[in-house]
């Protein structure tokens, strides 16, 4: 996660919201690494809920998954 | 580069079992938290303490580990009170709903309170005639 913090470096994102970040970009590898699969179960709910926008697309071989999160939105989950 | 993935060490105090946990809880922390879990129980505590200041990263199966291990606590009519969540796990809790069915305090000393709080509110129930475990 270390790479997704400097990354992120120099762009205003909230602590907060370099967490959420942190936590999804983690739970939408962690399922490719394991099992060559994308996010499922609990893992897909929480990007869900974090992101501002998910995007999975891809075909026999290959999956692509784009986490869009707005610069000028608001975090999700409230507050 | 030997430190372990994942640790748990029981505590007792009073009616409540202390679980410390220490590390990352994901897939690979299941029997750990399985066994440390069974341990607590064989002293019957009314509530289980989860101490998570030592705990640096939460996903998803370590979510569903801790969904799994509430169910348990439920039922056998325990109450689960976590504390030392950071602000980041905290609205994981409130996201996945787990705060619906876990006190989240801040620190030991106020999981310490909660628990003796509902004892006494338990207590006090009982005598005016509703009989509910805390």
């Amino acid at each position: 996660m270390a790479a997704v913090v400097e990354a992120l470096a120099g762009i205003g994102l909230s602590q907060r919201r370099v967490e959420q970040l942190k936590t999804v970009v983690a739970e939408a590898t962690m399922n490719a690494m394991e099992h060559q699969q994308t996010p499922r179960g609990w893992g897909l709910f929480l990007i869900k809920r974090m992101v501002d926008e998910l995007k999975i697309t891809g075909d026999a071989d290959h999956h692509t998954v784009e986490l869009i999160l707005r610069l000028d939105g608001q975090p999700k989950g409230g507050g | 580069m030997d430190t372990p993935h994942f640790d748990v060490k029981l505590r007792r105090a009073q009616r409540a079992a202390i679980l410390d946990l220490h590390g990352q809880i994901d897939g690979f922390s299941k029997q750990a938290m399985a066994a440390a879990y069974a341990e607590a129980e064989t002293a019957d505590p009314a509530f289980i303490l989860l101490n998570f200041e030592q705990v640096r990263y939460i996903n998803s199966t370590g979510i569903a580990l801790i969904v799994r291990l509430l169910a348990q606590a439920q039922a056998a009519h325990r109450r689960i009170i976590a504390y030392g969540l950071s602000d980041h796990y905290v609205e994981i809790f409130e996201i996945t709903r787990l705060s619906d069915f876990v006190s989240i305090v801040a620190d030991e000393e106020r999981a310490i309170q909660e628990a003796e709080q509902r004892t006494k509110g338990a207590s006090d129930a009982a005598r005016t005639g509703a009989h509910e475990r805390p």
